[in-house]
Parts: C-alpha cells; structure tokens; sequence
C-alpha cells in the first residue's frame, strides 16, 4: 500500500453516509482526529452542526460511541464521562469534547474553563467555524473582524476581533492546547495523538472551514484552510503546561492576507483600509507569539520551514 | 452491533428502545445521490510526454522509479523507447524544455534518469519476440532510425535483414557515443534473429518485390525515396516506408518505429494508422505548486538513491502518482485506497470537489452527472 | 451492625449517598445545602466511599457531570437548592430524556428575588414536568432511607428521582438516623448494571436528533415509566420495611381510619400537623392528615381510593403557581375529579419563604375547613393583608 504523501492510518470510524454539507472543514477534522485517537474513545457533542452531522436517533455515523449533550456542556459532560469510566474501570479510554465555537469560545466557555482549571483528564476540541453556521450564520466570539454573518450585516460586519480563546485556555495552565487544521492533517494527527497520551486537559483548536458560512465553492475549504496558516491568520503552534510555547510551522514565504481573504464572499465587501487592518492585527498577533516562541526556545530558528507543504 | 446498512423499521414503540439510543448506522443514507458533478480519474498528459517525440509517458516511468522499482521503471521506458541509453546521451530532451517544473524552478532531468534507468537494465533486456511470423522485411541504411524499426519488427516475429553500408549497426552515432553500448544494442537485436548485410547499391524496386516490405532510412539513403505522409512514413510504394533524416535522435527512433508499425500494418492487410493525439497537455497553473518545494536538480545521477530524489522532484503532470491527497482530504471518507489508487464510492460522495482541487498534478476532474 | 447517630438532615443525605455507594458526585455549594456536599467529599476522601467528587464550577455543571457519569454506567449522585435547580432545569430534561437515573437531593428554597434561604417549595414544584420522580421527605431518617429507595427505583425504571427536603427545618436539624449495615443496603440496592451506556467498543449515538416520527414514541415511554414507578414505590417500599423495618408507600395517612375532615400536608409541615391533630383528637374531631409523599409520578388511583367518602379535604401548599392556585390543590383537585362523590376541595397557602407554621396555624387551618360553606380555591394563612 503506497501513499506518497501520507502516513496515516487508512482505518476509517467516520462512517459514509453523514450529513455534513459538501466541503465540510469539522467532518474532515473528526475523520482525522479519530484516526489519531483509534477505537477507545467516547465523545461527547454538545449542540452543534456535529449533532446533526453524527447521525439522527436512528442512525450513527461514527464507530465509536457519541453522547449528545446541551450546548453549554460539552467540557463538563466529558469530565463526567471520564469520571463514570474510571469508576467502571476503564481509565484508559480517552473521552473527547467535540464542540463547535459557540458552543466553545461562547456559552460553552463557564464549563470548559472549570474543566480546564480542575485539569479533567479530557481532551477538549472546538472545530472553529467561526460562527454559529448551524442555526444559520449567526456571528459568535470566534466570528474574525470584519466578516459578514447573518447578524454582522455587510453594513455593519463584525467590529470585533476574534476572541483569543488559546491565551484563555494557556492562562489555565492546561498540560497541553494546539491549533490545528485539517489543511495539514500530519500536524493535526500528530497533535491528536500527542494529546491522547498526555494526562489531563488537552485543548485543541481547529480551524474549519465552512462553506456555505464562509461562502466558498466546497472544494477550495482545504485551499482556504492553507491559506489562513501560510498567510498567519490561523498559526499553527502548542502550548504546553500555559508557558511552552512553540510554532510549528512557518511558511518560507509569507503571502499578504488579502490571499486569504479574497477567496471568501463573507469578506467580499471589505475595503482596501479593511484590508490593511486585518493585516495589521494578524502580524501583531504572529509577532506577539514569534515572541513567545523565541522566549520559550530561544530562538527562533528551530520552527520547522517544511520540506514541502504537508 | 455489526456496522452495516441496515434500515431500521419503527412499526410500534416496542421498535425503540426505552433511552434515545440509535439502532442502526448512517450507511443506509445514500449521500451520493446529493451529488451533480462527480470525481473521476482525468485523462490529460504531461508537457514531457507531449514534447518528447517518442511520447515516453515520463510520469508513469518516474513514478515507478520514487516507488523503489528502478528496473521496472525502466522497462517502462522501453515500451515506447527501445534505446534510452542512447537517447539519455544523446537526444535534445525537448521533455525538459517543457517541463512545467522549469516555471516553478528548474526542469527535472529527465534525460539524466532515462540514461541511468536506460544503462540499468542495458545488459539485462530481452527482446521478447512474438511468434515467428512467415514474413521478411528489408531495411535499407543500418543507422538508428532503422534499427529501431528492426527492434520494432523483431518483436512481432518478423524476419529483418538489414543492408548496411558500413556494414555496422548504428552507423550514425559510432564515435559520438561509447561503442558499448551500441554493440550491447546490436547484440540484443542479433539475439533475436536480426542479419546485417553490407550493401551499398540497392534497388529499391526489387528489393519491395524480393521483400514483404522495406523500410528506407533517409539519413542514410536521402533520395531513394520520397515521402509522402510522415505521420506513417509512406512513401510511393504501397510496402515501403521510410523516415530518420532528422536532426534530433529521438524523432529518427521514432520515425523508425512508425515505419515498422506501418509495414506491420499492411502485412495484416490493414491501413496504417498515424499515431493518434495526447490528451489535453496539463499547464503549469493546474499545478497545486503548495505540495512542493524549491529542490535544486541533480544534473548527474549516479545511484539509484539519486534517482529516485531527482524523480521526486517531478510534478507528475496529469498522472496519478499515489500521493493520497484526494484520500486524506474527502471528508465524506468516500475515497477508497485500492492498489495504490483512489476508488470513489459514489453511493456516498458528495461531490464537493476537495480531492479535485487538491490533487496537485490534475490527475482528477470533475464531470457532470447524467 | 447498624447503629444510630444524631445527624442533621443534609448529613442523612451523605450518609444515604454513602449507603447507596454512588461512585460519581458533583455537586456546587449552595445554602442550605453545602454540608451535604461537604460530608460526602470527606467519606470520599477518607475513604468511607469509593467514588469520584467533581467540584464543578455551577449547579448547571453538576447535573451534567453527573449525566456523563450514569451515561457511563455510574451510579451518579448530587445535591441542590433552589436558585441552583433553576439553573440546572435544562440538563433535568437531559437527564430524564436520556433516561439516567440519577438521585439528587433538592432542599427546598425560596427563589430570589428578594433573597432567601429559608423552605418553600417553588423550586422543585417549578420542575415536576422535567421527567424528575419526586419525593417530599419529612424526618431525617426519611431522607436517608428514600435516597436508598430512589435508587433502587431510579435504576429500574431508567428516571431520575429528586429527594426533596425542607430548608433549615429538616437541613439543618439535628436527629437520631439509623444508619444501616451496609451489607444489608447491598442486598436491598445492587450494583448499577444499565442496559444502555456509553462504553469503548459499542459505536452507539446517544441523544442524537429525533425526527417528529420518532421523538413522540420515546416521550411515551417516559409516561409509562412513570406509571410503572407507582407500583415500584409501594413494592419496594414494603420490602423495604422488611428488610429495615420501615416501610414506605406513595402517601402516608395519619389518622385517617374514621377522619371526615382530611388535611393534605407535604414535608415537615406533616409532623407540625400530626401534633395539631392529635391535640384536636383529643377535643373529639374526627380530622386526619395524608401526607403526600411522592408526586412524580403522581398517585392518583391511590388519593381517589383514600379520600373517597370525606366530608371535606383542605390542601396546605407551600408553594404558589403564581395566577393559578397552590401547586398540590390544583393535583389534587384533578385528581378527584373523575370521582362520583367526589368531597370539596380547599386550598390553603401558608409559610411561603420559611415562615414558621405552628400547631396554632393548622388548627385555625382545620377549624376555617370545617366551618366553611363554599370552596376557596386560596385561602391566606399567615399572610400580613
């Protein structure tokens, strides 16, 4: 079996016939974080597209089990799951929070922080599509500055940033947190199974790209999902223990963010002034964190310019 | 519970369980039936192949070589090119001139590997000859051009004598290049039954009678002939065909071939059929540049480690290489890995589109359902 | 062997927890709850119990917490008030819908605004159409004793059982408790085996999306639950007092053989009544006190039975659906509907936000019964007008 590029696991628990829309960023993303976390694994999904996506009360879409829970509880039903677990003897099975970004950065953020900061021995991750694309295109905290949704009208887009959900998680002083993409799936893997053999609260961030939300044709959402790492709108990096901080990629050629952002009908309207502010934030924001590479390593030679995109 | 696709058939409450806990699996819903384009495997070829005369389908050769089977590669070539050692050495490599690769950074040298590739299996190639075939064929000039059409000829089990006015084989590149490796090439075809007969005056009127059909090398005959379509090397005599009087080596092997495969043709009592067109030749924008990187050439390769670094470098144009990145990226999980190959399972893809788009080499495209 | 303690009731809820070996507890800190928790999460690090405390951030959490851990086959405890179960009322339905049984213990509360800590029972009348059994205690060793019982129910019919208790009156008041040999309790309650559970291996989606085709069929099941935990409250309430000599049912009468006049009491306004009604026994009255025990599911059959041929029936609530009536007269007012002969009904609303209720109170209470002409559907006791 010879596949040039990849050296995953070719075990699929992401079963056909889920309903994720076309082009779906968050069904590629659990397709390849349970590659990484194999068959002893529960999850837990709280209201988000994912509760539609894993199947109906009927049908299930995944090989390992899933318990729905409310929208703001996805972080707290885990660490019961993993408590029920370990009393029933199964301490070695690994229970994932699986929450969209509302359901994260927004009303589910009271339980993930009181996870985070009893160190649950869970693994949180929040597919960031950058609004509440389930109940239609709503704006949520994760909504970048500047973007249309249904409730930041192209009159008035979104005026705030995107909340900085890692630096709250880092401040928790959690064992583990990283940014992930589907775009680079080695690295998502490669964090997904790090995470599973580290113990307590693991927290990963996963840019997801939504098509209809984000208004791109389907087959450019890994395209996009490229762009926002190379361009430095979504840097890949960990952050261990809330003080270890390491980039781990850095593209040999930064393009401007105007690449990113043009693909994208939901910042279509956008100005050339808008531009250049977002392109402002998004090199404070890759400065800030160059800065806490360099100061955890020392340098800032060491971050991997990759061999080739992957 | 068994994962199948199995519809779940709720008559009475007594069909549900008392908690809200599914039955069955997400398998009997047929997501492909939301699809109106699908994924299909392309059919396009690459600038190299298009440019190189003997059409070498370089990718596929390539591609065998970066999955570690060099000797295989190698007889790749040999189906559309009898002598690569000689053209490694010594044809213009107009493969290189239009490889996309030049736009990105600097050619593959393609040439290079097809000389190593060609010299690998120099000694080790046979020439598997068809069943001996009670036909006989004249080749007038023993230059490269008519040994390639002997090779071509030898392979179906015709008798070929060729007239040489040296009395050598490849009259016209001894001294340009090591004679060993002619000699090596003379040898194989002399192994398979060829005689080289030196000659200097021939008619040509008898010689199409004494024969069942002759090929006339124009390098080295120049006006014993003229022709009239060179895409089948037809010349007034309805069994004569000729070609070879061209600069470049490759074009000469080639025009040999087409000879022989013309002769062949008319000894089936069929039409000879020029060689039909490439598919549409995949540009350098069709490329995902992303999955590559800037690697500098490896101009002379000496091992097959170096090989097979330098046949990485290649974009594979059009060509499934098995990279998996239409697999890795489907996020209905509808791509099945088979034999290196990606298999759609249309019951369940969507269409979106990704592995298209993705596939750096546009070896998929998308095509309207019906 | 099993032995007595003097033990408040929020300590007769720990002990009750412990008795039941609950392996998951969350619970948040609320008056008048906190030495609940703060018990157990001593019995569970000193080893008394073998189960997991999650300190969690919010009541919402607790409930959570605790239907990820019976979703995992755990035997799952918490405990609550007022302002607390409001805010866990979302993750109720949860539980209930998806059919976990889990025992909480609610002390009765008064919600805010203006604040209060002090009994009444707003807070968990606001949540009996959650899908939640409930139980209104009124001793000490009632609220250990039905935390064992709630399990043993719970566990059998896949619902969640609420134990609810009056704030500060039984909370905070100390009484003798027999704790029980806790072989004897393993014997009564066995080791929670869940037919459905969230485990490695079984690919199962657990709450997942119901279409109108499907939602209806399981909110029946729910009902028939419900009916099938009547008849589960008095079987194992009699084995029960078999096992532990005393024995529970759905209502418990005092009283009542020859009673015309029947007073309709919850929690611990029972036993202020039961001394109200002994002192008018002793004039000659012929009154009687049901205390309704368990109100989700709702005994019916069993008030139609036991009121059947009163002159007169006065319900005391401690509670209010604001523009309605008291929450308990509107049950039992419909549940006697249906009855031929059936007897008036009077509603009586007293001791809201903990105001104390004395004996004097329940024998105006019962004199005004017996002396009114026409139904009242709420009459003040108590209240300054």
């Amino acid at each position: 079996m010879i596949m040039k590029n990849w050296k995953v696991s070719q075990d699929e628990l992401l079963l056909n016939g889920h309903v994720a829309c076309q082009g779906c960023g968050g069904a590629l993303a659990m397709r390849l974080a349970l590659k990484a976390l194999g068959k002893n694994t529960v999850i837990t999904i709280p209201a988000c597209c994912w509760t539609i996506i894993s199947g109906d009360v009927l049908y299930h879409a995944l090989k390992v089990p899933v318990f729905h829970t409310a929208f703001e509880t996805a972080a707290i039903t885990a660490s019961g799951l993993k408590a029920g677990l370990r009393m029933k003897g199964k301490e070695d099975t690994t229970v994932m929070a699986w929450a969209g970004d509302g359901g994260t950065f927004d009303i589910g953020i009271q339980a993930l922080s009181g996870a985070a900061e009893r160190n649950e021995d869970i693994i949180y991750a929040v597919y960031d599509n950058e609004a509440y694309m389930n109940t239609g295109i709503q704006r949520s905290s994760a909504t970048p500055w500047g973007a249309w949704t249904t409730t930041t009208p192209v009159r008035h887009p979104e005026d705030k940033p995107k909340k900085n959900i890692m630096e709250i998680m880092a401040a928790h002083g959690i064992p583990y947190a990283a940014t992930a993409t589907p775009a680079y799936p080695e690295d998502l893997i490669r964090k997904f199974k790090k995470a599973k053999e580290i113990k307590g609260m693991r927290f990963i961030h996963i840019l997801a790209p939504c098509p209809p939300g984000w208004k791109i044709p389907s087959d450019i959402s890994i395209k996009v999902a490229r762009l926002a790492v190379q361009t430095g709108v979504f840097p890949l990096y960990e952050i261990e223990n809330g003080k270890k901080y390491t980039i781990n990629y850095l593209p040999p050629e930064k393009p401007p963010v105007v690449e990113y952002l043009k693909v994208q009908g939901r910042f279509k309207h956008l100005k050339e002034e808008d531009v250049e502010l977002i392109q402002k934030m998004v090199d404070e924001n890759l400065n800030n964190l160059l800065r806490k590479h360099e100061l955890t390593h020392g340098t800032l030679e060491n971050i991997p310019k990759p061999e080739f995109y992957k | 519970m068994e994962i199948k696709a199995k519809e779940v058939v709720i008559k009475s409450e007594k069909d549900l369980p008392e908690a809200p806990i599914s039955q069955g699996f997400s398998l009997v819903k047929k997501t492909g039936t939301w699809r109106n384009v699908r994924p299909v495997m392309a059919t396009r070829s690459a600038p190299c192949q298009n440019a190189c005369p003997l059409r070498v389908e370089i990718p596929a050769f390539i591609d065998l070589l970066t999955k570690a089977q060099p000797e295989k590669a190698a007889f790749e070539i040999l189906k559309q090119n009898p002598f690569p050692s000689i053209t490694g050495r010594l044809c213009p490599a107009k493969c290189e001139i239009g490889c996309n690769r030049n736009k990105y950074d600097e050619k593959v040298s393609i040439k290079e590997l097809e000389r190593f590739l060609g010299d690998l299996v120099l000694e080790k190639k046979e020439l598997k000859v068809q069943k001996k075939q009670d036909k006989k064929v004249a080749i007038l000039g023993a230059s490269t051009a008519g040994m390639a059409a002997a090779y071509r000829l030898l392979l179906d089990g015709i008798d070929v004598t060729v007239f040489s006015q040296t009395g050598v084989s490849f009259e016209d590149i001894r001294g340009k290049i090591e004679s060993k490796i002619v000699d090596t090439e003379e040898k194989l075809l002399k192994d398979a039954g060829l005689k080289i007969v030196k000659e200097t005056n021939k008619d040509i009127d008898t010689l199409s009678k004494e024969f069942d059909g002759v090929f006339v090398a124009t390098d080295i005959y120049p006006d014993l002939v003229k022709i009239k379509d060179p895409k089948i090397g037809s010349t007034d005599y309805k069994n004569v065909f000729a070609g070879g009087d061209t600069k470049d080596i490759s074009k000469n092997i080639k025009t040999g071939l087409t000879g022989a495969n013309s002769i062949i043709s008319i000894l089936k009592g069929e039409e000879p059929q020029p060689e039909p067109r490439l598919p549409r030749v995949v540009s350098y924008k069709e490329i995902v540049v992303n999955y590559f990187n800037h690697i500098p050439a490896i101009k002379e390769i000496r091992t097959v480690e170096e090989a097979i670094k330098e046949g990485d470098r290649c974009f594979s144009c059009g060509y499934c290489n098995s990279c998996g990145n239409c697999y890795i990226f489907c996020p209905d999980a509808a791509i099945n890995w088979v034999n290196d190959q990606p298999e759609f399972i249309y019951d369940y893809c969507k269409g979106c589109g990704i592995c298209v788009t993705e596939c750096p080499r546009s070896a998929l495209e998308m095509i309207p359902e019906k | 062997m099993s032995f007595k303690k003097v033990l408040t009731g929020n300590h007769a809820v720990s002990y009750g927890a412990m008795l039941s070996k609950v392996e998951v507890i969350s619970a948040y800190p609320i008056t008048p709850q906190t030495q609940v928790v703060e018990l157990l999460s001593e019995l569970v690090a000193d080893g008394y119990l073998n189960a997991i405390f999650v300190t969690v951030e919010s009541e919402h959490s607790a409930m959570s917490a605790c239907i990820g851990a019976s979703a995992a086959g755990a035997r799952a405890f918490t405990a609550t008030s007022a302002q607390g179960l409001a805010l866990m009322h979302e993750m109720l339905h949860w539980a209930a819908g998806a059919r976990l049984p889990i025992v909480m213990a609610n002390i009765n509360r008064a919600m805010a605004p203006p604040w209060s800590i002090w009994t009444e029972q707003n807070d968990s009348l606001s949540q009996r159409d959650t899908g939640w059994m409930q139980i209104y205690v009124e001793s000490n060793q009632e609220v250990l004793d039905n935390i064992i019982l709630s399990y043993k129910i719970a566990e059998q019919v896949y619902l969640p059982v609420m134990v609810v208790l009056d704030a500060f009156v039984l909370s905070h008041t100390s009484e003798p408790v027999e704790i029980y040999d806790q072989e004897k309790v393993d014997e009564f309650l066995p080791p929670y085996n869940p037919q459905y559970k969230i485990e490695p291996g079984n690919p199962i989606g657990y709450g997942a999306l119901a279409a109108p085709d499907t939602y209806f069929e399981f909110r029946y099941k729910i009902q028939r639950a419900m009916e099938n935990a009547l008849d589960l409250f008095e079987k194992e309430g009699k084995l029960f007092g078999e096992i532990f000599g005393r024995e529970y049912g759905l209502v418990e009468e005092y009283m009542m053989d020859d009673a015309d006049y029947i007073l309709v009491t919850t929690s611990t306004i029972t036993s202020t009544a039961k001394v109200a009604i002994k002192k008018l026994r002793e004039r000659g009255e012929k009154v009687g006190i049901l205390k309704l025990r368990v109100v989700r599911p709702f005994p019916f059959e069993k008030l139609r039975h036991v009121l059947s041929g009163r002159k007169k029936v006065g319900v005391i609530d401690r509670n209010i659906s604001f523009g309605h009536h008291g929450i308990f007269y509107q049950e039992i007012k419909s549940a006697l509907y249906p009855m031929e002969n059936r007897p008036p009904v009077f509603g009586y609303i007293t001791g809201l936000g903990g105001r104390d209720v004395k004996v004097e109170d329940i024998i105006d209470i019962y004199e005004d019964l017996k002396k009114r002409e026409t139904v009242e559907d709420i009459i003040w006791k108590g209240v300054k007008l």
